[in-house]
């Protein structure tokens, strides 16, 4: 008898202090509700966890799709270097009706992937160089015919008709550092979510064989 | 009684709570999915890529420096004309006049990549592409109307002969089948031999 009253005292009071610490962490609901000030909490909590949720996800899309772009970009930037380079060994260096070291030098280039010659527009590169330099929307090809740079296709493209002029590249041609070498500067700038991105590569390229 | 009822919850306070809380589960349960698959996206795009810059940077050292070449073969190689257009095979004979080759290997079932093999003149073959069905990367030859090897004009007949190799790489043959584990990036080159015989 003494033991099961000391157990139901042990018991009432683990009952009580159970109640008050649920009272304390708010899951035992109040008679009089939820004050203003709790609900303005909760809210803001929730607001907060939906928005950083939101942000990551966000910043999650954008450094994927960055990787795939700047991946592209690269594909791009060595597809460029070896079509100059077979301009290079398309032709003869410095004699002949169209020897390569006769290209005036500091100058944007385009390639004629026909004949295999650097195109001259006779215009120094401006600089700094962006996506936006070759224009956006629908006059985006138009600029680039009439200007210094190329719309590229992203080498993604499967058939040979799926155009989408995605990059903008710049070819510079430049004195190399030794005698009978120049010196290629290529561009790739794009736009995505993330923002104006450009990659550049650059390589020497010396006198042939031939 | 009384007493009970107001300390609990109603019926309806639950089931908005439950809503709302279901709602933001799902949300929350969505964007985490997203962002898993993006990051397996954009790792199995990096990997495809690396063993595709290896491979292509090897191949195109061998292409420059290869002699002459002497046929192409293998494929739809030619057909339609134009000649020598989207092959699978050239020919090549060095300097020595010993003879190698470049072969494109479509690939068989579904643990067999396709790959780019360098045969040499005891028909030796040595793989340049990573072979492993899970890990590696396969050569693809569905969905792309022109790959191969294909053999381009040159501005003058004393000029170098140019070849241009585009290859679309997947992942391997035995990674997951969903969308997030595949990846199918065109690799294009264009070369041109620089020692003409």
């Amino acid at each position: 008898m003494e033991g099961m009253t000391i157990t139901g005292m042990r018991l009432g009071l683990t009952s009580r202090l159970f109640k008050t610490v649920m009272k304390i962490f708010g899951l035992i609901h109040k008679k009089e509700g939820q004050t203003l000030i709790e609900a303005v909490i909760a809210l803001a909590v929730a607001m907060l966890v939906i928005s950083a949720l939101a942000v990551l996800t966000a910043n999650s899309v954008n450094n994927a799709k960055y990787a795939e772009n700047k991946s592209l970009a690269n594909n791009l930037l060595n597809k460029t270097l070896n079509e100059v380079r077979v301009v290079r060994d398309q032709q003869t260096w410095d004699t002949g009706s169209t020897p390569f070291a006769n290209y005036p030098l500091d100058q944007c280039y385009k390639i004629n992937l026909t004949t295999w010659q650097l195109i001259t527009p006779g215009h120094t590169c401006s600089s700094p160089f962006s996506d936006s330099s070759c224009g956006t929307g629908a006059t985006r090809t138009t600029n680039c015919v009439s200007s210094n740079y190329d719309c590229v296709d992203s080498p993604s493209s499967i058939t040979s008709t799926d155009h989408d002029y995605f990059f903008c590249r710049r070819l510079e041609l430049k004195l190399g550092p030794e005698t009978d070498s120049r010196t290629v500067d290529v561009s790739i700038a794009w736009t995505d979510g993330s923002g104006d991105h450009v990659v550049n590569a650059v390589t020497d390229l010396t006198k042939h064989a031939l | 009684m009384n007493n009970n009822k107001k300390l609990g919850f109603s019926m309806i306070e639950i089931l908005i709570a439950l809503g709302i809380f279901a709602v933001i589960s799902v949300v929350s349960l969505d964007l985490f999915i997203s962002s898993v698959r993006a990051t397996n996206k954009v790792r199995v795009i990096n990997e495809v890529k690396q063993n595709g810059e290896s491979m292509m940077s090897v191949l195109d050292v061998l292409i420059r420096n290869s002699g002459k070449i002497d046929s192409f073969s293998g494929g739809v190689c030619s057909i339609p004309p134009p000649a020598d257009t989207n092959c699978t095979e050239i020919k090549f004979s060095n300097d020595l006049g010993i003879p190698w080759s470049v072969i494109w290997t479509k690939n068989a079932g579904l643990t067999q990549n396709g790959r780019i093999e360098i045969k040499d003149e005891n028909n030796q073959i040595f793989v340049l592409s990573n072979t492993n069905p899970l890990s590696g990367i396969d050569v693809a030859s569905t969905s792309c109307t022109d790959c191969g090897f294909t053999k381009l004009a040159k501005s003058n007949n004393n000029a170098p002969d140019i070849i241009k190799v585009k290859l679309v790489l997947q992942q391997g043959r035995m990674s997951p089948t969903r969308q997030d584990f595949q990846a199918n990036i065109v690799f294009e080159r264009t070369i041109s031999l620089r020692a003409t015989l």
